[in-house]
């Protein structure tokens, strides 16, 4: 399988030396790439102001609290703009959109790029061992089914999605005789697999079990068994994967 | 002094609406510049050699003799 | 003997009548199926012009490319449940999404496409255009109105200020190139932009009228009514089915439609200065405009990948204190030019 997205979490990482010497031509590129994450040449400063206040207001606000005209100590006007961007320069900015100049530019770089579309039903992205899919009923090695009827996952499931009888087997071992989870309901939270002491309800990788009506989402112990036994080698594997950090 | 006073002002004035609302500041100088290129404009282009065209003439002027009315060339 | 003579006579002028509105008819579906199937794929392309600007790939499934996509939409949007709210107003309700396509399909029939190949060569054509635009907001207002639903009705109270208070911006750009040609008439605007393009001169001019334009048609940024965060669809929230086919193939049309207004007034249309001659089979002209109106199309979809919407205050500030002061500074400038330089065309 494919994985296109795995040097997604490190394409991040060139982004943070900004200031980066372009010593390869490679690095100038990726330099030149990030126009994006360049500081923005604004031409004004930002006004933290109430950002539910509308501009029109913070006009009428900034004009009451404007300064008077400030003097030196010779009595000489000073100049309030001085040092900061002409006005000129500010108009620039203004009038001829450099800033949604950039920001259309940036745009338009990504259009000449390639997507990053997974193409799902031919191509599929990784999945966590964790990943919390469709319910499954382990058995032991010997074919006996793990599941002692504690209740303890019926008693968590904080949707009220699995129901669960159960009886004295004619050896005397407590056993299910009814595992129903309605899927229809179930959040996929997990709580019942966390809850589960001897490891026989998980949820498997599979997330591809949408059905055409509504009953077939009813899952008894049947097919919770059949999807345990279908997918036992994947179960042990994620949950051998996974085991160093419960 | 009061005249420098004013000028001063005004510099100021004008400055503060240039960085303040560049818009409005902007518009109205592009929108000056009309007017004065409409007064300036035309004599420096007849100073360097532009005559104006003459104007079509939209009428005719009537001679100076006795009308004679038109005969012969009525319908029918 | 006479009676029968000028019986046969009516009987040939009947004739002739019919014949000349059948001819009518097919001229106006001449152009009225084409700008369906083009604001079809004006939808397919916004689609995947927007996935490529998000590098995603966008629907790829039907036809090759996806390009069968918009029929597939037609068909499902069609086979839907007609949902009328009890409480709407029914004639209005249906009067909104047709008088909406209705009026954007009408602009249609004074675009040339080539020399002499207008439906109508209406001397006044560009006022024309702007009356069919200012008529659209009866579309919106209606559908408000009649639907009964608070989104609708703030996303038609919303729209209503904000065309009519672009109409004024696009009015003015459009007053400066008719005062540059001295003509209402498209293919004289055309003619006169045999030797430069309006665009190159009057460069801040096509920026307010773009504008405009984009607010006109209620496009991101200006694309208030239709705030999906705010108002679940805005001003047609309550159509489904068929009606909001109509809903959506007029504000699609009308998207083409300005694409190709703007190109003929600031790319001068259907001409390419001296590369083309129009002698081959093929009518050159019409594919010229056709890519310079996919030009326009290109950055409506452009502008809408990159900007975010405005606030309302933010819209109608933009307006009438930023774009209506400039816009006026260009109406004074661009007269004078002309009056000083002697070049008025009237």
């Amino acid at each position: 399988m494919r994985v296109p997205r795995t040097w997604l979490p490190t394409g991040v990482a060139p982004r943070i030396p900004l200031n980066l010497v372009a010593s390869s031509p490679r690095a100038a590129l990726v330099a030149r790439r990030l126009l994006s994450s360049t500081a923005p040449a604004r031409a004004e400063p930002i006004h933290h102001h109430d950002p539910l206040m509308s501009d029109l207001e913070a006009k009428v606000h900034r004009k009451k609290h404007e300064h008077p005209h400030l003097f030196d100590a010779k009595g000489n006007e000073i100049d309030p703009y001085k040092g900061g961007p002409s006005a000129i320069d500010k108009a620039v900015h203004l009038f001829f959109f450099t800033e949604i100049i950039r920001g259309m530019w940036v745009v338009l770089e990504q259009f000449f790029r390639e997507p990053y579309t997974i193409m799902y039903p031919f191509e599929k992205g990784p999945l966590s061992p964790r990943f919390r899919g469709e319910h499954a009923l382990r058995r032991y090695p010997s074919g006996e089914e793990r599941c002692i009827a504690c209740k303890l996952c019926e008693a968590i499931c904080p949707a009220q999605a699995i129901t669960i009888e159960s009886e004295a087997r004619m050896d005397g071992s407590r056993r299910t005789t009814k595992y129903d989870i309605d899927m229809t309901k179930c959040i996929y939270c997990g709580f019942c697999q966390e809850a589960c002491p001897v490891d026989a309800i998980v949820e498997t990788q599979n997330q591809e079990f949408a059905t055409e009506t509504r009953e077939e989402l009813l899952y008894n112990k049947e097919k919770l068994l059949a999807n345990g036994d279908r997918a036992e080698a994947e179960i042990a594997a994620n949950l051998y994967a996974d085991h160093v950090y419960r | 002094m009061f005249f420098t006073q004013t000028l001063r002002s005004s510099y100021r004035y004008l400055q503060r609406q240039a960085h303040e609302s560049p818009v409005i500041f902007y518009s109205c100088v592009i929108g000056a510049i009309g007017p004065v290129m409409v007064v300036t404009v035309p004599p420096i282009r007849e100073r360097m050699g532009w005559r104006p065209a003459e104007i079509v003439p939209t009428s005719y002027p009537l001679p100076q003799r006795a009308r004679t009315p038109v005969q012969g060339y009525e319908d029918q | 003997m006479i009676k029968k003579h000028t019986q046969i006579k009516m009987n040939n002028n009947l004739t002739i009548t019919i014949i000349n509105i059948l001819l009518n008819l097919i001229d106006v579906l001449c152009i009225v199926l084409p700008v369906l199937l083009s604001v079809a794929f004006m939808t397919i392309i916004e689609r995947k012009q927007l996935a490529a600007h998000q590098r995603r790939v966008g629907p790829n499934i039907v036809g090759y490319y996806g390009l069968l996509q918009p029929f597939a939409d037609a068909l499902k949007l069609i086979l839907k449940e007609t949902i009328i709210p009890s409480q709407s107003n029914k004639v209005l309700f249906f009067l909104a999404p047709i008088s909406t396509l209705i009026f954007s399909l009408l602009g249609w029939g004074i675009i040339p496409f080539g020399q002499g190949l207008a439906l109508s060569d209406f001397s006044l054509g560009i006022l024309y255009t702007l009356a069919l635009s200012s008529l659209g907001v009866y579309g919106v207002l209606l559908a408000g109105w009649s639907a009964n639903s608070k989104y609708a009705f703030l996303g038609s109270l919303r729209s209503t200020a904000a065309m009519i208070s672009y109409e004024l911006i696009l009015s003015s750009a459009i007053l400066i190139i008719i005062l540059l040609t001295g003509s209402l008439n498209y293919n004289t605007i055309i003619e006169i932009q045999q030797s430069v393009w309006f665009i190159i001169p009057l460069l801040p001019v096509f920026i307010f009228y773009f504008i405009a334009i984009l607010a006109e048609t209620s496009r991101t940024p200006f694309d208030l009514q239709e705030a999906e965060s705010e108002l679940v669809a805005g001003f047609f929230t309550e159509h489904s089915s068929v009606p909001f086919v109509y809903f959506f193939l007029g504000e699609y049309s009308s998207i083409v439609l300005f694409s190709c207004i703007t190109a003929i007034l600031f790319l001068g249309g259907y001409n390419l200065p001296e590369v083309f001659v129009n002698n081959s089979i093929i009518n050159l002209q019409s594919i010229i405009l056709g890519l310079k109106t996919c030009i326009f199309c290109f950055f409506f979809v452009w502008f809408r990948a990159t900007l975010p919407r405005l606030r309302y205050d933010q819209l109608i500030e933009l307006c009438w204190l930023n774009l209506l002061p400039v816009c006026v500074a260009f109406i004074i400038l661009i007269p004078s030019i002309l009056v000083s330089f002697d070049l008025v065309p009237f």
